[in-house]
């Protein structure tokens, strides 16, 4: 594991493979040789060689991001060292950048009329950029205006809750299967059907996680009601949540659905 | 599918530099409508008078792949967005032989 420390005060960790941690080592010489200028750098960091991109359609010399390309640490390492040859080039004063990102999250947050978690989430997806001060995140109010001129901004309201789509539970482990829910309020009907399972209905819910587990790996789905859909099944070995819902968000990276799920809040 | 061009400062108009993350949310902006991005290697000068002064600024070019022209206005809001958030006035792009500047 490897991480960087990006100017604006953030830590990225990241897996390089040789070819990568080689591709890396070329662009850190294009940074530290004076005599070359971010265009330099641009023009490698963003043609084939660089082995994170696909191939651009329109010219095979040169590379495309693309939604999983954006979604690599590794790529936003090579975003911070784009910058700082900016910084280099421009001769900016860091401070001046630095300055202006003023918002506090709780700030943020009621400037955007979203709850603190969905400003932070907005900063993990990188949506909102922010800088790090004394390990406080500040953000630039020109930006988070421009936030909410698109229409990926705030969140809609949370959906009502549904009484016509209960979900049906199994949940618990067992040789090293498991399978969890959060759901608001009680399970109905609970019933203990194994040492280490349970069983019930989850009668009223408008959004639920599904985590499941095994051998390290680990996924979560976020689920809504979907009361048009088939009755489907989602199941984990021993384990199932059955009902008309549709999987509105999917994680497979353990370390991810890990975050999402301690993060996540059912409804 | 074709190809959209749109010029994006590397620096506000008092010469202070745009931040990674200023890029990153574009590019996050750019990606939730289209399918993918480049940056175009180089990047272009330009020059514009405001007031009778004399502005000189340097752009990224970002180009984005469009797959069809019913894809139009999600370019506007992409332009709208980023017009908002690197403090421009408007915003050049360029596609299929033509110039805008919005």
């Amino acid at each position: 594991m490897a991480t960087h420390e990006t100017l604006s005060g953030h830590t990225i960790e990241y897996e390089p493979t040789p070819e990568l941690a080689a591709f890396l080592a070329r662009l850190q010489a294009l940074l530290d040789d004076p005599s070359k200028r971010e265009a330099d750098m641009i023009a490698l960091a963003y043609s084939r060689e660089n082995p994170l991109l696909e191939p651009w359609p329109f010219d095979a010399s040169r590379g495309m991001v693309t939604a999983a390309v954006l979604a690599e640490p590794a790529y936003h390492v090579i975003g911070d060292m784009l910058f700082r040859k900016r910084v280099q080039d421009t001769g900016t004063d860091v401070a001046k950048i630095a300055a202006r990102y003023t918002l506090t999250i709780g700030e943020t947050a009621e400037r955007l009329g979203i709850h603190e978690s969905a400003v932070r989430q907005g900063i993990a997806a990188r949506r909102l950029s922010s800088w790090v001060k004394d390990g406080r995140h500040y953000l630039d109010p020109v930006a988070v205006d421009s936030y909410k001129v698109g229409p990926h901004g705030p969140k809609p309201p949370a959906p009502r809750p549904s009484n016509l789509t209960p979900l049906r539970v199994v949940l618990g482990r067992v040789q090293g299967y498991n399978l969890k829910v959060k759901y608001p309020g009680e399970l109905e009907g609970e019933e203990r059907i194994a040492e280490h399972t349970i069983a019930g209905n989850v009668p009223r819910w408008a959004r639920v996680a599904v985590f499941t587990g095994h051998a390290g790996t680990a996924r979560m789905f976020v689920l809504e009601p979907d009361p048009d859909a088939e009755e489907q099944t989602l199941e984990h070995n021993a384990f199932s949540v059955r009902g008309r819902f549709k999987i509105v968000e999917k994680i497979n990276n353990a370390a991810k659905a890990g975050e999402a799920w301690k993060r996540f809040e059912a409804a | 599918m074709f190809e959209v061009q749109v010029f994006i400062p590397v620096a506000d108009n008092n010469g202070v530099a745009f931040g990674d993350d200023d890029y990153a949310a574009l590019e996050a902006e750019i990606m939730s409508r289209f399918g993918g991005l480049s940056l175009n290697p180089g990047t272009a000068v330009g020059s514009w008078v405001d007031n009778g002064k004399r502005y000189d600024d340097r752009h990224r070019i970002y180009s984005v792949v469009v797959r069809s022209l019913t894809q139009g206005h999600l370019i506007g809001e992409v332009v709208e967005i980023a017009k908002r958030r690197f403090r421009q006035e408007a915003i050049f792009f360029r596609y299929l032989g033509q110039a805008e500047i919005l």
